[in-house]
């Protein structure tokens, strides 16, 4: 995968938090790449930081108490953590979109869906310089709860959010998404909220969406089920770093970093009858007082003494698949960033 | 929805009814003549028992309450001891100037407060919010009276800015009663003079009216702003790039104005006791006054009188309060 | 975490032991403990409604000890030191009796405290088993206690007590029934409402399927649950009580003069407006200060206490 037609990359992302009982290290040297075109799944369980990281990339973190401390996100170079507020806006929606977790918290309950569609529409025409008037904009809304599969558009679109059902709801999320034709998805869980059967049915409508506009994604989810569905590439998250990232089948095939294939393994085979349900020993870190090197470290059945020490960085094991981990050589460069531009070259 | 407000309005004169026999219950199981405190302390003995002959007091409990009942019914409210009209007329007279007084009081209070509410909610813990929190925190706990006395003590007595009471000066002319409130009648027939002159009047006593409510629209209302912007729907709208003057003047006041209009209502009885107090210092023409001078002359009938037309009143404005809810939040409208 | 161990680890013994296990058991409590009063020291406001409160308290104990005039509080005149302008000896000036107005308004807060506390005790004490009633008992008790409750609250507190003094006659007593009446409905719906909801709670129907008793419930589960909304609306009530009493008296219907209560003594002082104006001015800064004191304390107790309620009930 070349730097060329990555569309959105995150480099060496560092953010803190400040609470009550002291500053949680929440994300430690992220990097991601998302290509043009890209279907990207980040997986990982609750609390590794995967919406801050999403919620990072649009600059919807509330800067006391969260604290960017370093790193880029570049988009067509552009580094988005360098940008004014008022160059964010024309950034949110219109060329990145994001598409949120609970419908039911999600949408004003006191504003109807059209208002709140039209005012998008409106304010991402304006930001294009192609202004439209209300009437056009009551028809792209409407066209857009179309392409979402709502039934009756044109008469629902003057309900408000109560009146609508969790998927529905959803759904209406997404048409706000597609308002503005962005070249971005980035879903942040869309169907934990919702029902198994509605989840399917979603994760369907993103995948034809996606394959109709050609949007890059980036959906994150703590259920690996729910992103081998739509996205051709996944990376796995734990505690704040990316662990590993390649293909869908590759890491059903040969998961490789030890935390991938826990996850892998606690997943309820039904097929295989008495089995015990294996998990994880341990649980996640404190962010506030993370474990020196790789934050793994205390959990992992492979842990060396490098690994208490040190911390691994993102590195290609294989052709499309890099792991952080000390268990492959490749990766035993004690964590200088430098070296890592060198690997690179070769 | 017009089923909606009748069955409210039913409600309304149902506890009208509760409150006059809640009252009636007090006043009679309550040690005490009242006869004689009407008399007041220098009667005799004849005095007395004509003045309880009078007021039917020698009647047994039940007949006085149904007589007072069959008499409000009629319109009969009784009559003043001290100004010997009938309750009725005097109310009639003197509610103009206090529904002039409390509605001026409230809008003062609203046209100020919803806004400074937001502005310190946007410009948290900078100055403007700090000084606002004081003034909320202290407005509450000011006593009207006190204000009142000390505002008319500087500004007025010593300073002579603004007079020290009543509707208006000495000299000047009420404008033609169509409304009978003074502000807008002078309007309606161009008297400019006597428009300043009743603004000038009505500047103190309302200034001191509006005071808690105020402080409490401002506090409640950049308390909710600050929840309410935290709320994920906006998170949302910002991550569509909605402006920010768009997201905090519609997105979240929206929301937010539904338990400022809760406090709105709340402060706004606040307000109708508060005339007690403030048309007292200010020798405002009003009921609230009429109710003070009733009370010093244990003067019963009139007191009565204002309760139940400051009770309706209440009750009417919590009545519009509930419909305003409708109007602000889709989620309460059809039940 | 598993068994302790007594064996592998060394214990001290006895009492001393004692106390270190119910240390480690109660560890969460006094983490909550922690908490709270860290929360109550992040806001200053607070702090300084807890310290006005203090010195409130402590004025109405050491009140009589430290006053120059005792007597004037009472009946005393002077008619040769009347309306002096404060300064020294008489640090608040005098009033038309010669009387020394520091000494009256230090006295005074004896008198507000006592207005204060019985009001907001007795509308406590009305107010809060009727509501646990009403809510715990449902029906048509529940009904009739809340149609009542509401036609109270149906007219704004002031006018009511006003109309209750009217059918009472003034005086400092009546004013205290009358603003008690006005008072208790408000702990009627606060209690009522929690109860209602606390009913529903899993906890609650845990305790009935082992067989608890309603009287049990009551005490052991609900109580304890409301305390923390009663005593935010208590401190806030406290100062608002004050404060209306004050009104009351002002307008001559509730404590009569010589009494040196804050009101009283502003009406009286009305008449001496503007050339004698420090008559005025003091008590009725006693009374705000004393108000913003409980109304501060009873913010920052919100805040620690029971962040999530707002207030909205009758102030």
């Amino acid at each position: 995968m070349n730097t060329e037609s990555s569309v959105l990359e995150i480099r060496d992302l560092k953010i803190h938090f400040d609470t009550f009982e002291g500053r949680a290290q929440v994300l430690d040297g992220l990097s991601l790449r998302l290509g043009r075109g890209d279907t990207v799944g980040v997986v990982g369980e609750t609390g590794c930081g995967k919406s801050i990281t999403a919620k990072a990339i649009l600059g919807l973190l509330p800067v006391p108490p969260t604290r960017i401390v370093s790193g880029e996100i570049l988009f067509h170079s552009q580094d988005l953590l360098r940008l004014s507020e008022k160059e964010t806006e024309k950034i949110r929606g219109n060329k990145i979109a994001m598409i949120f977790q609970d419908p039911m918290t999600y949408l004003n309950p006191v504003l109807s869906i059209e208002k709140q569609l039209v005012d998008v529409i409106l304010g991402h025409a304006g930001h294009a310089g192609r202004p439209m008037t209300r009437k056009e904009s009551l028809e792209k809304a409407i066209e857009l709860l179309e392409a979402v599969r709502i039934p009756n558009p044109r008469l629902r679109i003057k309900e408000y959010p109560h009146e609508f059902s969790g998927g529905m709801r959803q759904r209406v999320l997404i048409a706000m998404a597609l308002a503005g034709d962005p070249e971005i998805l980035i879903a942040d869980e869309p169907t934990t909220a919702l029902d198994v059967t509605i989840q399917a049915q979603i994760l369907r409508l993103i995948g034809d969406l996606v394959q109709r506009f050609g949007h890059s994604v980036l959906l994150i989810s703590h259920d690996l089920g729910v992103v081998a569905s739509v996205c051709r590439r996944i990376t796995v998250m734990y505690a704040g770093n990316i662990v590993e990232s390649t293909t869908i089948e590759k890491i059903f095939e040969e998961p490789s970093h030890p935390y991938t294939k826990g996850l892998l393994r606690s997943i309820p085979n039904l097929s295989r009858r008495k089995e015990a349900l294996v998990g994880i020993k341990g649980s996640i870190p404190d962010f506030i007082d993370p474990p020196k090197g790789c934050r793994f470290h205390p959990r992992c059945d492979y842990a060396m003494d490098v690994c208490r020490q040190e911390k691994p960085i993102l590195n290609e094991i294989d052709g499309d698949h890099q792991v952080a981990c000390f268990l492959f050589k490749s990766s035993w460069f004690h964590g200088n960033p430098a070296k890592y531009e060198d690997n690179e070259r070769h | 929805m017009k089923q909606y407000i009748l069955k409210r309005l039913l409600l309304i004169v149902l506890t009208l009814f509760g409150l006059i026999t809640i009252i009636f219950v007090i006043s009679r199981v309550a040690p005490g003549d009242p006869a004689r405190l009407a008399a007041g302390p220098d009667a005799t003995e004849e005095m007395v028992e004509v003045l309880r002959k009078e007021f039917g007091l020698d009647k047994p409990l039940i007949v006085q309450y149904i007589d007072y009942i069959r008499g409000l019914v009629t319109g009969n409210l009784g009559r003043s001891l001290r100004t010997r009209h009938l309750v009725l007329d005097d109310l009639i007279q003197f509610f103009p100037a206090t529904f002039e007084l409390t509605v001026f009081s409230l809008l003062l209070a609203v046209a100020l407060g919803i806004p400074l509410g937001v502005l310190c909610a946007v410009y948290r813990d900078r100055f403007l919010d700090h000084s606002a929190r004081v003034f909320s925190v202290s407005g509450v706990a000011l006593p009207m009276f006190w204000l009142a006395l000390m505002l008319q003590l500087f500004l007025a007595l010593k300073f002579d800015f603004l007079p020290v009471g009543g509707r208006l000066g000495m000299l000047t002319e009420a404008p033609r009663s169509i409304t009978h409130l003074y502000l807008i009648d002078s309007v309606v027939t161009g008297n400019w003079s006597v428009f300043k002159d009743a603004l000038r009047h009505i500047m103190l006593p309302a200034f001191v009216l509006s005071f808690p409510a105020l402080a409490s629209i401002i506090r409640v209302n950049r308390a909710e702003m600050l929840e309410v912007l935290n709320k994920d729907y906006i998170v949302n709208a910002r991550a569509h790039g909605i402006s920010k003057v768009r997201i905090t003047g519609h997105y979240a006041l929206k929301n937010a104005l539904i338990p400022t209009t809760t406090m709105i209502g709340l402060r706004y009885g606040w307000m109708l006791g508060g005339t007690i107090l403030v048309e007292t210092v200010f020798d405002w023409p009003g009921t609230g006054l009429y109710a003070v001078q009733g009370a010093v002359f244990s003067d019963f009938q009139p007191i009565m009188g204002v309760a139940l037309l400051v009770g309706l009143n209440f009750m009417l404005a919590n009545l519009i309060i509930d419909l305003i809810y409708g109007v602000l939040d889709p989620r309460v409208r059809y039940e | 975490m598993g068994e302790r161990n007594a064996t592998t680890e060394a214990q001290p013994v006895g009492a001393l032991g004692a106390w270190a296990q119910w240390k480690e058991e109660h560890e969460s409590l006094f983490r909550d403990i922690r908490l709270s009063f860290y929360l109550f020291s992040k806001s200053p406001l607070s702090v300084i409604g807890m310290v006005i409160v203090g010195i409130f308290f402590l004025i109405t104990l050491a009140g009589p000890l430290i006053v120059p005039f005792p007597e004037d509080a009472t009946g005393a005149v002077h008619m040769a030191q009347k309306l002096r302008y404060p300064g020294s000896g008489f640090w608040f000036g005098t009033d038309e009796m010669g009387r020394d107005i520091f000494t009256r308004v230090i006295l005074g807060t004896r008198i507000s405290l006592r207005i204060g506390l019985i009001i907001v005790g007795v509308a406590m004490g009305i107010g809060v088993p009727l509501g646990i009633t009403a809510g715990f008992v449902g029906g048509w008790l529940n009904e009739v206690i809340m149609r009542i409750t509401d036609i109270f609250l149906s007219i704004p507190g002031l006018v009511l007590a006003l109309a209750i003094i009217g059918a009472l006659g003034p005086g400092i007593t009546n004013s205290m029934i009358a603003l008690s009446l006005v008072w208790w409905p408000g702990y009627v719906r606060l209690v009522q409402g929690k109860t209602l909801s606390l009913k529903e709670e899993s906890f609650i129907e845990a305790a009935r399927s082992v067989g608890a008793s309603k009287a049990r419930i009551i005490f052991f589960h609900i109580l304890p649950n409301c305390t923390s909304p009663i005593i935010v609306k208590a401190s806030m009530d406290m100062g608002m009580a004050i404060l209306a009493a004050a009104g009351l008296g002002f307008i001559g219907v509730g404590a009569q003069p010589p009494s040196p209560e804050w009101g009283a003594m502003i009406s009286i002082a009305r008449n001496y407006l503007p050339n004698w104006w420090w008559y005025a001015m003091f008590p009725g800064l006693a009374i705000f200060i004393t108000v913003l004191g409980f109304n501060l304390l009873g913010d920052g107790l919100r805040d620690i206490l029971d962040p999530q309620s707002r207030g909205y009930y009758r102030e």
